[in-house]
C-alpha cells in the first residue's frame, strides 16, 4: 500500500513541493572553497603549493556534486527543480575550475626568460639599499660571510 | 634562519616595495632578516631581473622572482631562477647549498 501511495506521489508532485536540489548549491560552493583555500591556506605548505594535491581533488568533487545537480535538474524533473539553476551552477563550477587550473599550470608561467645578465652574473654587482627600519645596507659590509640575496615580486 | 646564520650565512630579500611596506611585511610573518627597498629596480635592473610591465601599480618593474648563493668574497656560486612565480625554493635547498660553501 504504502509503494503504490509512494508511486503515486511521484507522478502527480506539483512544482511547488518538487524536492529541492541541495548539489545546485553545494557543488560550486565546494569547487569555491577549494579554489580559494589554495590561496588563503594550503600554499602555505610548499607540498601543497607546488602541486594543490588537495585543492585540485577538491575543486573536482565540486564538479561531480555539480553534475549530480545536472543530472537530477534534467533527468528526473519530475522529481527536482530548477533545471536553470542547474545549468548556471555547473557554468559557474566549470569556469572556475578552468581558472584555478590556468593559474597553476599557465598563468604563474608567465615569467620573462631569464636574462644574459643573470646568466652571466659571476660576481654579485655592489649596491647599497634601505632595509625596513630606514637603515642602509651595503653589500660589501657582508665580505667575509655567506650570503643568500634573494629578489621577490613585492606588493604582498 | 637560525640555520642559516649558524652556517656564518645571511639573507638579504630585495623587492620594489618601500621600506614601510616591508616593516609590514617583516611584522606581519615575524622576518628576523633585511627586506631591501629598491623602489627604482635599479639593482634588480643590475641582476637583470626586471619584469617588464608586471607591476599593476605602475612606477617601477618589479622583480621576477630569483635567488642567489653568495661566497665570502661576493662570488654568485649558486643560483635559481624559477620559471614560475608560484612555485619556491626550498628553505632546505639553501642551507644545504651554504653548507657546501667554505
Amino acid at each position: 500500500m504504502s509503494l503504490e501511495n509512494k508511486k503515486s506521489a511521484v507522478s502527480v508532485t506539483p512544482l511547488s513541493i518538487r524536492m529541492r536540489n541541495h548539489s545546485v548549491w553545494l557543488g560550486p560552493l565546494i569547487v569555491f572553497l577549494g579554489a580559494v583555500s589554495y590561496f588563503i591556506y594550503f600554499a602555505q605548505f610548499p607540498v601543497l603549493r607546488d602541486f594543490p594535491w588537495i585543492n585540485f581533488p577538491v575543486v573536482l568533487l565540486g564538479c561531480w556534486v555539480n553534475l549530480i545537480a545536472i543530472k537530477r535538474a534534467f533527468g528526473r524533473s519530475d522529481l527536482y527543480r530548477g533545471k536553470l539553476m542547474a545549468a548556471l551552477s555547473m557554468a559557474f563550477s566549470i569556469l572556475l575550475t578552468a581558472l584555478f587550473a590556468s593559474y597553476i599550470g599557465y598563468i604563474s608561467y608567465q615569467l620573462p626568460a631569464p636574462t644574459e645578465t643573470t646568466q652571466g652574473l659571476s660576481i654579485a654587482p655592489e649596491f647599497v639599499l634601505s632595509d625596513q627600519n630606514g637603515q642602509e645596507v651595503d653589500l660589501s659590509d657582508f665580505r667575509g660571510k655567506k650570503l643568500i640575496v634573494t629578489f621577490y615580486r613585492g606588493h604582498w | 634562519m637560525d640555520e642559516i646564520r649558524a652556517l656564518d650565512s645571511e639573507v638579504l630579500a630585495i623587492s620594489v616595495d618601500s621600506p614601510e611596506q616591508s616593516r609590514k611585511l617583516a611584522a606581519k610573518k615575524r622576518l628576523s632578516f633585511s627586506l631591501l627597498s629598491d623602489p627604482e629596480a635599479q639593482v634588480i635592473e643590475l641582476f637583470g631581473l626586471r619584469h617588464p610591465g608586471a607591476n599593476p601599480m605602475g612606477e617601477a618593474d618589479i622583480a621576477r622572482p630569483a635567488t642567489f648563493i653568495l661566497d665570502r668574497e661576493g662570488h654568485i656560486v649558486w643560483k635559481i631562477i624559477p620559471d614560475n612565480w608560484r612555485i619556491r625554493i626550498r628553505p632546505q635547498t639553501l642551507i644545504d647549498q651554504l653548507g657546501l660553501i667554505e
